[in-house]
């Protein structure tokens, strides 16, 4: 499961910014997005409900000159109570990655009312 | 057939919305499946809130679900479908939205082969608590059933629970398309494709016993298979001469597709831009830069149209000219409104780009430092060359408001755009508004008199006159203002589809033989591209034109396919059922006899009769064309109805008959060759023969009316009692042969000419001699050879007269007043 973006502690500001592109190794077709949230051990992390981001993941098939959308994601912050009763510690994506060489991925967030502190991690599996 | 296309998904941890792109572009007309499985948590979102779109801009309605409920202590799963078809092609992003902190699994899928409308057939879902079940678990699933209403159908659905992998095993019939999983829930989507009508549900077990489990199904109905199919007259069997004659048709039906169009607007928009200018007496250069369209200049062929506002005390002089100094082609008039404070002056001016685009054109100067400027541009494609503006320009101004109101035009051709310009002078301008007008560019440019424009086109006219609503804005109106408007209708060139694809529906009928003179080798006579006419949408008549050439020594077994190039669908279509040409008859052998061979009519050529000896009682009664070749050919009644030129030729040995032809025939009706001809009657109405042969003899060989060169009779020996007993006309006969004899040769009026070593006859002419009549021969005895009127000359030239002695040479020359 190799790691693009490991824990990275990233304080993204108000507006649009891009996470990547990073590349993408052969043989996987899974990608997965990790955005940390707040949670009682670590409430500094993305606290407020108000705070929100749009995710948009884009992949390229060329080595980066093109990219098309794959999927993306809308969430709010605040600790979100998981299916399991305990405190929700990442809103994740999973999707799928169409196989091939030569591919990169990047990530457009956008975040309202930020700034919005979070540890990101990027998956390929 | 039901296809599915591709599929694809996306899995969720606290989201309010999720969105996924499809792999490849959407097919246009396919139809889109999009399934979730969701788990609220302690969310307050109401069920029935969350929505499905696309940027394809479909619609999309729920078929089945099961909604997660705040109220529900059991905190169980939601399930939801979404389905819509998909007219529009293209990349595709599905987002479903409106939860808040969901754990969702979404899956979309991407189907052919179901019906365009009404496709929904039924639905149905099932939600397990085991709360609802004494708290016990279960190992299995089921949506609970649905009675499907026909055969070919899409059953589709998917089943989820609180688990991360996939545990689940679809009974028989049901295909686990794909999982779909986030931190909490995983679901799995099923579907079958039926071809027969019946009850389901899709039902499965799990690996491992389950607390609940949601699950939905719905059903689809197929779209028909696309078809064609063929009626008309030329089904399913016609005759050799059907083909022959014309006039036969054959109409082609299609169903789930429609024929192309018989025509396409290739109206499209490039693009916009808008500009302004203080008071200038200098020429201002725009660069093209635009945006709202298909392209950021302009093409070849593109027709450029810019709006020139100028705010002014005065009436301008205005130019739209491109950098070489050619001025673009004025629209109407340029306008001026002399306002009681500020005068409007439009122009408006088109002008279509060259092979090498223009990427400038040039204003005039405003005509004074104090008088702004202000221009749009809008660029279209597809505009008709000859013929740009559809029907005249519709002008308007007016004095004592700056308020737009654009005057109604009545364009002529379907498909024609609107382009509508306004212009107004002021002392403060305003940006005006136009929201019916697509790509409306406006804008004001500041000075002592401000300018203002906007500009937009409308698509949406389809007949009569469409009135354009004044502007909207444009700053606050005085009645020291004055406002100019144009309205233009932009005629669409076209191509053809249909007419163009014409050709090739011919080439695709097809006979499955290939005769030198048959259906594939005739076929662009019989039917020329403009018989192939578009009667509907969906039906197309091909009508057969004559071909006398077609002619076929077998069936021929022809099939109708509608090439691609034909058909929205994009792919040829086999007509059913196909339809056989009968070969004409033609009857073959040693000896044919028959009551009653041919009853009917039939056309030349129809029929070929060979054999030794061909004989019946009445072989052709009715209107016919025949060839009969035989050794000896015998009847009573051989010709009795009324043939063309050409279309009968007996040949034989021995010929004959009572009555051989009894009807009318037309020049070269009849070739009668023979050693011996001999009938009693063989022409009894008028007729034109040819007959040689070396012995002809009859009772009465010619009893009616002969045209010029109508009769040649030539044999070593010609006699019949009465040969000729009708009249005839100069010319008409000619006698040859060693010996001619005939107890009465000629009873009626006649001009003849005989020409003979021996002719005798007891009365040779009995008739009036209307012109000239020649008898040569060695021999001529008669007993009265002219006992008619001569009105000119007959001249006889014997070597020897009977009862003469010795050797003379006697010429006579008769002539009687």
């Amino acid at each position: 499961m190799p790691k693009l973006a490991n824990g990275l502690l990233v304080s993204i500001a108000s507006g649009t910014q891009v996470l990547g592109p990073f590349n993408v190794p052969n043989n996987v077709n899974q990608f997965v997005l990790r955005l940390s949230r707040c949670t009682s051990l670590d409430p500094l992390i993305w606290p407020n409900e108000s705070t929100g981001i749009t995710v948009t993941v884009l992949a390229s098939y060329d080595g980066g000159a093109t990219y098309v959308e794959v999927g993306g994601f809308t969430a709010s912050g605040g600790v979100l109570i998981a299916p399991d009763g305990a405190e929700l510690a990442f809103t994740t994506m999973w999707t799928d990655l169409v196989d091939g060489s030569n591919r990169k991925v990047k990530a457009e967030l956008g975040v309202t009312n930020g700034p919005l502190v979070t540890n990101a991690t990027l998956e390929v599996n | 057939m039901i296809t599915r296309v591709q599929h694809a998904g996306i899995g969720g941890d606290g989201v309010n919305s999720v969105s996924k792109s499809f792999t490849s572009n959407i097919t246009a007309g396919n139809f889109i499946v999009v399934q979730m499985s969701s788990y609220y948590g302690d969310s307050t979102v109401p069920p029935g809130s969350v929505a499905v779109s696309d940027t394809l801009s479909n619609t999309y309605t729920v078929r089945s679900h099961v909604e997660d409920s705040t109220t529900d202590a059991w905190a169980s799963r939601s399930a939801y479908l979404w389905a819509a078809n998909s007219p529009s092609g293209g990349a595709n992003t599905v987002q479903v939205s409106g939860m808040s902190s969901a754990y969702v699994a979404l899956s979309i899928l991407e189907y052919s082969g179901v019906a365009d409308s009404s496709a929904y057939d039924t639905a149905n879902q099932f939600r397990y608590r085991d709360s609802d079940h004494g708290s016990a678990t279960t190992t299995t699933f089921t949506t609970n059933n649905i009675s499907t209403a026909q055969n070919d159908e899409l059953l589709i659905g998917h089943v989820g629970t609180l688990v991360t992998t996939d545990i689940y095993s679809g009974d028989t019939g049901w295909t686990e398309v794909r999982t779909q999983a986030n931190s909490f829930n995983n679901h799995a989507v099923y579907e079958q494709i039926t071809t027969a009508s019946g009850t389901y549900a899709l039902t499965g077990t799990f690996s491992a016993a389950q607390a609940g489990y949601s699950a939905c199904v719905a059903a689809f109905k197929a779209a028909p298979d696309d078809s064609v199919a063929i009626t008309g007259t030329a089904t399913a069997s016609i005759s050799e001469t059907d083909v022959r004659n014309g006039g036969k048709t054959l109409i082609a039906t299609v169903s789930g597709t429609t024929f192309v169009p018989a025509s396409v607007s290739q109206l499209a928009y490039v693009g916009g831009q808008v500009g302004s200018f203080a008071g200038t007496n200098s020429t201002t250069t725009v660069t093209f830069s635009l945006t709202g369209g298909l392209a950021s200049t302009p093409a070849a062929n593109d027709l450029v149209i810019v709006a020139y506002s100028v705010g002014s005390s005065a009436d301008r002089a205005l130019t739209i000219q491109n950098t070489g100094a050619t001025n673009y082609t004025l629209v109407g008039s340029e306008l001026y409104q002399n306002g009681t404070t500020y005068d409007s002056n439009l122009r408006v001016a088109y002008r279509f780009m060259p092979g090498t685009p223009e990427t400038q054109f040039v204003l005039s100067g405003t005509g004074a430092v104090q008088d702004a400027g202000a221009y749009t541009v809008h660029v279209f494609r597809g505009v008709d060359s000859g013929t740009p503006l559809d029907v005249a320009a519709v002008t308007a101004g007016n004095t004592g408001t700056r308020v737009v109101n654009p005057g109604a035009i009545t364009p002529s051709t379907a498909g024609a755009w609107l382009f509508i310009a306004g212009a107004a002078a002021g002392g403060t301008g305003g940006n005006f508004t136009a929201s019916y007008l697509t790509d409306f560019r406006a804008t004001s440019s500041a000075d002592n008199n401000d300018a203002m424009i906007g500009a937009g086109y409308y698509t949406g006219w389809t007949s009569g006159s469409y009135d354009p609503a004044a502007f909207g804005g444009g700053g606050t109106d005085d009645a020291a203002d004055s406002w100019t408007a144009v309205t233009v209708a932009l005629r669409p060139s076209f191509t053809t589809p249909f007419a163009d694809a014409r050709s090739a529906i011919v080439s695709g009928i097809d006979s499955a033989q290939s005769e030198g003179t048959g259906w594939d080798a005739r076929r662009s006579t019989i039917i020329p591209v403009a018989n192939v006419v578009r009667t509907s949408d969906t039906v197309c008549t091909i009508t057969f034109a004559a071909d006398a050439s077609y002619d076929i020594t077998a069936q021929e077994t022809v099939t109708v396919t509608i090439p691609a190039a034909a058909l929205t669908g994009g792919v040829a279509l086999v007509g059913t059922p196909t339809f056989t040409i009968d070969a004409g008859a033609s009857i073959s052998g040693a000896t044919l006899a028959a009551t009653l061979l041919f009853a009917g009519t039939v056309s030349p050529g129809a029929v070929d009769i060979t054999g030794t000896n061909i004989a019946g009682t009445q072989l052709f009664a009715g209107s016919l064309a025949y060839v009969v070749s035989g050794g000896t050919i015998a009847d009573t009644v051989l010709f009795a109805g009324t043939v063309s030129p050409g279309e009968v030729s007996v040949t034989g040995t021995t010929i004959a008959d009572g009555q051989v032809f009894a009807g009318t025939v037309g020049q070269d009706g009849v070739v009668i060759s023979g050693a011996s001809i001999d009938g009693t009657q063989l022409f009894s109405g008028s007729v034109v023969y040819v007959i040689s042969g070396a012995n002809i003899a009859d009772s009465q060989l010619f009893a009616g009316t002969a045209a010029p060169g109508a009769v040649t009779v030539s044999g070593t020996s010609v006699a019949a009692t009465q040969i000729f007993a009708g009249t005839v006309i100069p010319g008409a006969v000619t006698l040859a042969g060693e010996f001619i004899s005939a107890t009465q040769l000629y009873t009626g009026s006649a001009v003849l000419i005989v020409t003979g070593s021996n002719i005798a006859g007891t009365q040779t002419y009995s008739g009036e001699v209307s012109l000239a009549g020649f008898v040569n021969g060695a021999h001529i005895a008669s007993t009265v050879l002219q006992g008619g009127t001569v009105v000119l000359a007959l001249n006889l030239y014997p070597s020897a007269w009977t009862g003469m002695s010795g050797l003379y040479r006697v010429v006579a020359r008769f002539r009687r007043f």
